[in-house]
């Protein structure tokens, strides 16, 4: 999964080291814009549903906690 | 327009519009939805896209999401709508097209912003500007008001302003006239936003607007800062660039309608 994440993350806005990245939103390195593309394309992917709450910083500013949104939407 | 009475209203409608090509300038999260459906919420389903009006008394100012092929409408209104498109230069095409869509319906460009990011770096310790207090709320508003235009300025609501007071989120400078300068700003998670910062025109040249950023930054830490300011804007320009401001590739397109 992280490897897929990381994927998208990358086709979306390439050049960047999201394996490390703690804070993907807070730095600004995935924006506003962006992230509508990065959440359709992990609904996609990952066959789960996400919503506007979900679109918050906490959750998409690392890997680690993409990884966790889309667990927790799996269950 | 339909009215929005509460957030199960509209929130898979929102939720459908997270899909591959959409574009929007809509990032309100959960708590901005209670707030602004309590000011009032309106919205209105086109071909392709979806607009939300917030009230912002006489006037509204407007999001949206559009999906690709999208034919826009509006819905009547007498008032003015504002909105703004901002992105970072690699998406400018795209967020220019929007506008081109915007635009064909009668909303035209009535400003340019570009936005400038100061890094966490030192700054002086003295200053004569201050924290504002909840008692100066009618200074204070009165002064936004006074010096920012109600339709493209951002002014804050009358709630948002007192709970940015409460908060320790202005710094004023005072004379014998009153308020001689305000600093506005909003603090999130990783940085800070001066939001409105201007000087009473008979204290100009006098090196207020300074003092007014060194007390901010003194209340902030010192914490990563960003600052939208009107784009050709020279003096203003000139002001965060000697303070250590630079475009960091963010600009916005104000469109107004009516």
């Amino acid at each position: 999964m992280r490897e897929k994440i990381i994927e998208i993350l990358n086709e979306i806005c390439p050049g960047n080291d999201f394996e490390n990245e703690t804070a993907i939103i807070d730095d600004g390195i995935i924006d506003s814009l962006d992230i509508v593309a990065v959440i359709s394309e992990l609904m996609e992917e990952f066959d789960v549903q996400l919503g506007v709450n979900d679109l918050t910083p906490e959750n998409f500013n690392s890997v680690d906690a993409i990884v966790e949104l889309i667990e927790n939407a799996q269950d | 327009m339909r009215k929005i009475e509460n957030f199960a209203q509209i929130s898979d409608l929102l939720n459908a519009q997270l899909k591959k090509g959409v574009i929007t300038n809509n990032f309100l999260r959960g708590e901005d939805y209670t707030r602004e459906i309590e000011n009032g919420l309106y919205i209105h389903e086109a071909d392709g896209a979806l607009l939300l009006f917030r009230e912002r008394g006489d006037h509204l100012v407007m999001t949206f999401y559009l999906h690709p092929g999208a034919v826009l409408s509006l819905p009547e209104t007498d008032r003015p709508v504002v909105t703004e498109l901002s992105c970072r230069a690699k998406d400018a095409e795209v967020m220019a097209n929007a506008a081109e869509q915007f635009c064909a319906l009668g909303f035209r460009q009535v400003l340019r912003r570009t936005r400038r990011t100061r890094k966490p770096e030192a700054f002086p310790a003295e200053t004569t500007a201050v924290p504002a207090k909840p008692e100066d709320f009618e200074d204070v508003s009165h002064f936004l008001s006074e010096h920012f235009s109600a339709l493209t300025g951002c002014l804050p609501t009358a709630d948002n302003l007192r709970e940015n007071l409460a908060n320790g989120h202005t710094v004023i400078t005072r004379d014998e006239k009153g308020v001689s300068g305000v600093l506005h700003f909003a603090v999130s998670r990783a940085s800070t936003e001066i939001r409105h910062l201007a000087v009473r025109a008979d204290c100009r040249g006098r090196g207020l607007a300074g003092e007014l950023l060194t007390a901010y930054l003194r209340v902030t830490d010192g914490a990563k800062s960003q600052v939208w300011a009107r784009t050709g804007n020279a003096p203003a320009e000139h002001f965060y660039e000697q303070h250590g401001y630079r475009p960091d590739g963010w600009t916005s397109a104000v469109l107004q309608y009516n």
